[in-house]
Order: structure tokens, then sequence, then C-alpha cells
């Protein structure tokens, strides 16, 4: 039959047009309260933003001026906008690999034959779950040079590697990097537990049955095999970094000097302390470009991996 | 195949419980904040700032309400790191404060189109002469517009010894560069801070370097604030060294730079853990009775009530640099929000707070100098003589300041806190911080 | 590890697991140390209750959290399914278009979140908080969600449509259901972050009766001073509501994660 002719025929395929057609509504009636909140509220602060980074506007003046792109000007001969994008450079880097090695590692030995693993499970999380702005007013007092890491130092009698760790400017964005280790170990440790359960045991048995030891089965065949779960941490990671501001405003506020400005408490000050809104929007607009290429860039090269 | 549907059915009713009771409290906490009329009982004055707390506020505050049965005030208090933030939307909003505290500079020229003229409020409070009746008005002022008027005059230049400790440890207080050092190795020997300094806080690390200016020249600063001398100029690189000698030398305390003043220096003072602090006459009431028992509450019994802390001008650390000099203005000012509903009660209320008789006296009673100027000093809770003493000899160097404290431009105070910065951390060297200075004073005209 | 452990072997992993654990470990011990100290545990963790409106911030942020999650949660399932489940135009568009606001950090909705919250008077309102925390938090949910739903066999849903149900049907009665784990994983990151946000009650929710509990440990600095182990018995417990949250969940929660929200 090549040709619909019967009317029952023709109907039939109205009949589906129509429903896909409703179907095609269904969905998007699905998607409409999640839309809704994240265009309006998402999409419209980019915009907003934008629109916001051709002025030169205080937040108060009801008459801004417009200035076009002269704040992207500004921000390209910014040496300030520079210095922050490296400390999130650097802090990202240091953060992403450390978090997740040590997330793999404590997953791997938490396989182990462990007594009490819940406990330990528990300890490594609960800093994830803790407000940040609670453990930003901890570590504060702990890398006080008269406070506990310091202390901790005396008494393992490294002492010679005592610092003002935040009032120092070689050390204070490691300070913060460690502080975000703090925190966010326990998620790569998570991902990384959940993909482990996955392996095929086989594989594993196959392994040591060939005679191979701990290490190299680990090195191998354990992490090839969570290539996805690799590439989703450094993807958050990175992005992760860029988005970090708690941490650094409340325990160093970018200082001493400008040595821990992050790209965020740079857009804070000069939005809100300094009331230059309109250059703040510009930042921000940066920002996310940044963060948008970033990911593309990422996703670009682990997709050509994962073709090879 | 099918799972339990009775699972499903309470799963809906839960999430749409959950909406609905989301969506019924948004609509009852949606109630104003602010006021009924006089009409229909007392008017409530929303009050918001960083100075005063909580607990300073309330003789102020019952005092007012006493003498004002149909005025109620509802006191917030913000710490000054999120002050800035919450009230600048705020009272774009509506339903922000009523009255607000604001600091001279920056803050002043930024919400002046968000506050109400005071000058006729002030006007009928005090008569057309307002300006002679009150210290130091026209930092307040932005364009003619009395944006808020002064609660208190303060100054800085001063640094606070605790004079109980330093005794015990068989000192004196330093009087200048030299003595400062050797003071400061005896006291490092006894396990204390030289002094302690806030140096994450920009505005402390300004104090200080306006201090060692006004000795190495004094009142070039405010002209070269002005545009009207040079910054990048040498005395001021002269500045910026003996500010980073106060670091390298270990005069202040390792680690500063990672130190708030409020509250890390300042609790570490007051605890005892240090001799000395630079700080200005706003902390006059560390003299009185009052405010060492609020010390026992705060830091508990291990506190010495009978703890002497003493002011005395800024050592000299310039050879022949001039002593004595304070500098400064009106700490905080009460304004009005323009948008508030209840303004007539709100100018009652900062009327009062800054420029009557009764509520000044209050101020009188914390030893530092009330807005008012007729209202003297109440030197009756101090605990020693030699205390009052100092607080009197501060008079005539209050009367007498050589400018202002703060920085008008908010740009040129953040690059000014930058270099401060950047110096006593080696990451900048003091030409090329007076340098920078320069460059911004200049790209704020 | 991967054969029958030996004695050594056994001391060997309880030891180095020791080890790594401490720098976790060791810092909330000294939270809770720090809290014990000054004027002593009984009287700094009372101070929370007497001296501060803990009890009614602890409510206040709970209703929050509970707003949160459960607008979280309905759009999430919802735009899950679609996304996961429903064939239509534009799908992929639309799931990339959701995901980019991953990237987008919450100081730069400040000022335009400001504006709104303005324009539709909805100060002092929890919505005002609501409603910008579920924006941020929709990207990631629905990402999970969508990933866990397509894994669930397509057959289970034509069989249900042939026995006549509707897509919603099949949504709540089979799809639902069997993302239990995934949606204890929603649920709990939306608490998390719900519970733990900072900033947008401290600019939105100005009646001081209405303000949430992050806001607790900033009534023991005054002007001038803090009392230091009070603020830390606060931060105790700020923290303890979700760490015993998440203590609870954490079974779920693993099984979540680990039930292919990985893909």
């Amino acid at each position: 039959m090549t040709q619909p002719s019967t009317v029952g025929q023709r109907t039939a395929i109205a009949r589906r047009e129509g429903s896909r057609r409703r179907s095609q509504l269904t969905a998007y009636l699905y998607l409409l309260p999640a839309l809704m909140i994240i265009i309006g509220i998402t999409y419209f602060s980019v915009f907003y933003n934008a629109w916001v980074s051709t002025l030169d506007w205080n937040g108060i003046d009801p008459n801004p001026d417009q200035v076009g792109g002269a704040n992207y000007l500004k921000i390209a001969r910014d040496p300030i906008f520079w210095t922050s994008v490296s400390h999130v450079a650097v802090f990202g880097v240091v953060t992403v690999i450390v978090q997740m090695v040590a997330g793999l590692g404590l997953a791997l030995v938490l396989g182990g034959p462990i007594v009490g693993r819940g406990v330990y499970k528990a300890l490594v999380f609960i800093p994830v779950v803790l407000a940040p702005a609670a453990i930003s007013t901890a570590f504060r007092q702990f890398l006080r040079p008269d406070g506990q890491v310091n202390d901790v130092l005396q008494g393992i009698g490294l002492a010679s590697m005592q610092q003002a760790w935040i009032a120092d400017p070689k050390f204070a964005l490691y300070a913060l990097a460690a502080v975000n280790i703090f925190q966010w170990t326990g998620f790569s440790f998570m991902l990384y537990q959940a993909a482990l359960s996955q392996i095929d045991q086989n594989h594993l048995e196959a392994a040591q049955l060939d005679g191979a030891g701990t290490w190299r089965t680990i090195r191998h065949i354990v992490i090839p095999q969570l290539r996805p779960t690799h590439l989703t941490l450094a993807l958050t990671g990175v992005i992760g970094s860029l988005k970090t501001f708690d941490i650094v405003f409340l325990i160093t506020g970018g200082g001493p000097g400008r040595s821990t400005e992050f790209l965020t408490t740079y857009i804070y000050k000069q939005s809100i302390m300094q009331f230059h809104v309109g250059y703040g929007a510009a930042l921000s607009v940066v920002m996310l470009l940044l963060a948008l290429i970033l990911t593309l860039v990422q996703t670009r090269i682990y997709k050509l991996d994962r073709e090879d | 195949m099918f799972s339990k549907p009775r699972k499903s059915r309470r799963l809906r009713a839960m999430v749409s419980a959950g909406v609905a009771i989301t969506l019924a409290l948004s609509a009852c906490s949606a109630a104003p904040a602010a006021t009924e009329t006089t009409a229909t009982g007392p008017t409530t004055v929303n009050f918001w700032s960083w100075n005063p707390d909580e607990g300073t506020s309330k003789p102020y505050i019952a005092a007012f309400e006493a003498s004002h049965p149909n005025i109620k005030v509802q006191m917030r208090f913000i710490q000054y790191s999120d002050y800035v933030n919450t009230t600048q939307l705020a009272l774009q909003s509506g339903s922000g404060p009523d009255v607000f505290g604001l600091q001279v500079g920056a803050l002043t020229n930024q919400f002046a189109p968000l506050a109400e003229d005071l000058t006729p409020a002030i006007s009928k409070q005090l008569g057309t002469d307002w300006k002679t009746k009150l210290t130091a008005t026209d930092q307040l002022a932005v364009d003619g517009k009395q944006v808020a008027l002064p609660w208190m005059i303060t100054g800085g230049g001063l640094i606070w010894a605790n004079q109980t400790l330093i005794d015990s440890l068989k000192l004196t207080v330093p009087t200048n560069s030299e003595e400062l050092k050797s003071f400061c190795a005896a006291v490092k020997q006894a396990k204390k801070y030289c002094i302690v300094q806030g140096a994450k806080d920009a505005w402390q690390n300004i104090d200080v370097y306006q201090s060692i200016m006004n000795q190495v020249s004094p009142g070039t600063f405010y002209k070269a604030l002005a545009g009207q001398a040079d910054f990048s100029s040498a005395e001021f690189v002269k500045a910026f060294e003996i500010w980073k000698s106060l670091f390298s030398d270990g005069i202040f305390q390792e680690g500063a730079l990672g130190a708030t003043a409020y509250p890390d220096a300042n609790d570490a003072f007051h605890k005892g853990e240090a001799a000395l602090m630079i700080n200005g006459t706003w902390q006059n009431a560390d003299t009185t009775n009052t405010r060492l028992a609020q010390y026992v509450t705060s830091y508990g019994d291990s506190f010495d009530k009978n703890t002497v802390f003493m002011p005395y001008f800024f050592p000299q650390v310039v050879t022949g640099g001039a002593t004595g000099t304070l500098f400064g203005g009106p700490d905080v000012g009460f304004a009005v929000s323009s948008s508030s509903k209840v303004k007539e009660a709100a100018e009652t209320f900062v009327t009062w707070l800054t420029a009557s008789e009764e509520g000044q006296k209050i101020m009188a009673k914390t030893d530092q100098q009330p807005a008012l100027s007729s209202v003297p000093l109440d030197l009756s809770d101090v605990k020693t003589p030699a205390q009052v003493k100092a607080l009197e000899a501060q008079g005539p160097a209050l009367k007498g300041m050589i400018g202002a404290r703060q920085i008008q431009n908010a740009d040129v105070q953040t690059a000014l806190g930058d270099a401060l910065s950047a110096v006593a951390s080696g990451q900048q060297s003091a030409a090329d911080a007076a340098v920078s200075v320069q460059k911004a004073i200049a790209a704020a005209k | 590890m991967f054969s029958r452990p030996t004695w050594r072997s056994r001391v060997g992993y309880q030891l180095l697991a020791t080890i790594l654990i401490l720098p976790f470990a060791v810092p909330l011990l000294w939270i809770v140390t720090i809290s014990f100290q000054g004027a002593g545990p009984t009287a700094n963790y009372n101070a929370v209750f007497t001296q501060t409106p803990f009890v009614r911030f602890l409510l206040n942020s709970l209703l929050i959290s509970i707003g949160t999650v459960a607008l979280v949660f309905v759009c999430t399932m919802l735009a899950g399914y679609a996304l996961g489940k429903l064939k239509f135009r534009g799908r992929e568009l639309i799931f990339t278009g959701i995901l980019a606001g991953l990237m987008l950090p919450a100081i730069a909705l400040i000022v335009p979140l400001f504006m709104m919250v303005r324009r539709f008077g909805l100060f002092n309102n929890y919505l005002a908080v609501i409603v910008p925390l579920a924006a941020v938090l929709l990207p990631m949910t629905i990402l999970l969600t969508r990933n866990f739903m397509k894994g669930i066999p397509d057959e289970l849903l034509d069989a249900a449509r042939i026995d006549g149900a509707t897509s919603f049907g099949a949504l709540t009665r089979i799809v639902i259901p069997l993302s239990r784990p995934i949606i204890a994983v929603v649920i709990v990151w939306a608490f998390l972050n719900s519970w733990n946000e900072f900033l947008l009650p401290l600019l939105f929710l100005q009646d001081t009766s209405l303000q949430a509990v992050t806001q607790i440990p900033t009534y023991f600095t005054s002007t001038y001073g803090s009392d230091v182990p009070k603020i830390f018995a606060a931060l105790v417990l700020m923290c303890l509501p979700i760490v015993i949250a998440y203590l609870a969940f954490q079974k779920f929660f693993e099984r979540g994660l680990t039930a292919g929200a990985l893909k």
C-alpha cells in the first residue's frame, strides 16, 4: 500500500499526527515549570547583566551613563582581572587534581577490609554538607599563626613549616586550596566509590589470576575504567573553582594585597563595595564566557578521547 | 508490574502539600515589616546600623521611647562587612530601614540619593544656626543636602595601651621609634604581642598611614587626596617605608595581614594578649567601668575587670615629626530613608539621637565626643584619674583635627588599602605603591 | 585488595584508612573542641538557645529548605522525565540550554535578582529565596535525574502505554517509584544547599523574624568584639540538622549515585 486511499487510513494518519503534536505539547508542558524558573532567573540575569555591563552605574543612580563596550576594554587592561584569573587557574588545577587523587585513594582503601567503614565514609563526607560559612569561620581560626594547624605542625616535629598561612602572599592561595580540598574531597570519594562498585569483579579476578599485583591492577584496569568519573570530576571541578566565592571572601577577603583575589570576589568588591555595578556586570559576563569556553574545550577534548 | 499506586499517590500528595505550604507561607510572610499609622497605635521605626550594636543601643532606645511614648524603635544590628550590601539593596525596596547608619566618605556619597534631606528637621530642632551647634556636619552633606547627622565625633591617631599589662612587665609606653623597638623586644620576650594590628582591614592600615604621614608632613595627605599635592612624591614614599618597617621590625604581630581589626586584633588586645593597639577615640569607653563590665560578659571571668586601658598619642616615628594630632570627624551619622513611610517619626528619632541634650548625654557617658557641642564628656564613670586626664587631653586635639579620616572616593580608598597591604607583604615597593595611589586619585577626578 | 585479605593487609588497610581520614576528622574535632572552650560547653550551647532566636531561625530555615526541595522535586521529576523518556523536537537543545545554567555563579545573580524582587514586591517573602535557589539547583538535579531515567527500560513504559496509561500516569506509577535512589540524591542535594544558604536570606529576608539559621553566628559578634567559642557552638548547632539528615539518608544517597548517575 503506497497511497492511503480509504477514509479510515487517512483518519488513522491524522490521528497519529495529532497525537504526535499532542505529545510534543505534553513534553513542553512537562518542561514548563523548570524552564520558567531557569529562563526567568538564570537567563534573565545573564541578559540583564549584559545590559548593565554597558553602563557606568553605581546601582543607585536612576540615570546611569551609557558607555557601550568601555567596561570590557577596561577589563582587558586591568591587571587585577588578569591576576584573579591566574589565581583561579592555579587554585583550580591544584584542587581538582588533589581532590581526585585523594578521593580515589580513599575510595580504593575504604573498599578494602576495613572495620567501621561507615564511620570513615561519614567523616569524609560530612565536610561536604557543612555550610561554607561555617567552614570558613572555623578555618580562619585554625590557620592563625597561633592556631591549630601550626600547633599540629609543631607537634609532629615540623615546626619549621609553620607559617602565617593566610597572612603570607606566598601561601595564602594554597591555604585556601587546602580548605577547598577539605570540603570537597568527600564528593570525589562518593563518585569514585559508586563507580568502583560498578566495575566488573570478573575483570579484577582475571587480572589477579594472571599474577598482577594490586597496584598494577589498579593502574591498568581500575583507573581506565573510571574514566567517566574522572571527566565528570574534572569538568565540575574546573567550573566549581571559577564559582568559588565564600571561602575566599570569608577567609582572606582576596588578600593580602590582591594575592588571593578571585574573579568572584573581584566582582563582589567592584559591584557592592566600590559601587561600580556596570563594571562588575561586565566582569560577570566575561566570567560566564570563560566558563563556557572551558566547558566546550573540555567536552571537546574528552569526546576526542572517547573516540580513540 | 505496576508499583503500588498507594505509594505514588502518597508521594504526589506530599509534594502537593509541600508546594501548597510554601505558597501559603509566602503569602503570610509577605506582610510588610514596617508600621501602622499613628492613628491606630504606636509608630515603629526600623533602625539599622553596624554601630551601635544591640547591647549598646539599648539605653538610647529605652530613653527615647520613654520620652516619646507613641514611637517604638526596632533595631537591627548588621556587621559592617554585610552592612553595605544589605542596606544598599534594602533601601531601594521600600521595605528597608527608616533610619540607617552612614559612614563619612564613599558611603555617604553613594547613598545620598536614598536619604532624606535632614536640613528642615534639624533646623526645627536647633534653629537656623544649627551648623554651629553640631560639629563637622559638612562631612555628612552632599551638594548642600544634609544626608545624615553626626552622632559623635571621633579622631584617629591614638595608640591604646593595656596599662595594667605594661605596668606588670615593668615597662613604660614608648614615645618614639627607638623606645618602640626596645619596648617590643621586651614585650615579645614576655610572649605577648607588641602592637596588635588587624592588617586585613584596610581602614586600620589607612589610619596608621595617616598617623605616620601627619608626622612626616602635617596635612599633606589631605591635600593630595584633594589633588593639590602629589601622592607619589618622596614624603609619601617615606611614609610607606616607615609603614613597612612596622612589619619587618616585628612591631606588628606575625600574621597581622590575616587578622581583622574587629574582632581579631581588638579581642586580642582586650583580652590582654597585646600591649598596644592603634585605634582612635571611639574606643574611649574602654576607660569606663560599664564597658569593662561588658567585657567580663563577652570574654568570661578570665577578663580582669580592673584593667586600665590608656590612650596615648601616636609615638613619634619620624625624627622631628609633630605628634599629638588627631584626624577624623563623625564616626557614624544617621540618615532617614527617602522611601520611609514614617519619615516624621524617623526624623524625630535621628534628631533626638544626634542633637538633643538627652540623647547626646547618653553618648557623653561613653566618653566619645558628642556631636552636639554643648554637651561635655561625662567622665563620671571613668576608672582612674590618670585616664580622666588623658581623655581631657584629647579635647583640644579633637577641636583642631588636621583632616577628615575617611577618604571620599571608594576607588582611592581601595587603592590605598591595596598599596598598604602589598607593601606590608613585600609584593610592592614603597615607590610603586605611592605611584599607584596617585594614579587612582588622578583617575577619580 | 582483590584477593582474600591477610592479617597483615587488614592492619595495613585500617592504618592507611585512619591516616587518610585524619585531615578530615581532625578539623571537625577542633570545631567541637573550640565550642567547648571559654565559658564551657553548657554555657556556650545554652547561650545559642537563650541569646539568639535560634529555634525560630531553625524553623525558618526548615521552611525555606522544604519549600526549595518541594519546588526542585516537582520541576526536576517533570523535566527529567521529559528529557529522559519522551521524544520531541528540540530535546537536546533544551537540555543543553538547561545545563548551561550550571556555569552561572551566584554572585552574578545578585543585582538582577534584586531588581526582580523589588519589581514583584517579594521582600520578606520566602519565595525570594526559594525560587533563585531552585534556579541554581535545577541544572544539576535535572542532569542527574535525566541520566537516571534514561536508564529505566523503555519496555516498562511501553507496556504501561498499551495498558492505557497516560504519560503522566506512567511517570507517577512507574518512573517515580523506580527513581527512589536518584530522588534521594536530589532531595539531599537540594536540602543541603538551601539549608546552608547565607547570602540570599541575608539580602531578601529583612524582617528579623524571618531570617535563616545561617545568621545565628553573627549574634555573637558585636560592633567591637566576638565570642569565638559561642560562635563555634552556634556553628555546630547550625550544621547538626544537615549532618543528621545526611546520615539518615546516607544509604539511599549512595545507592542513587551508584545507580548510573554517572553516565
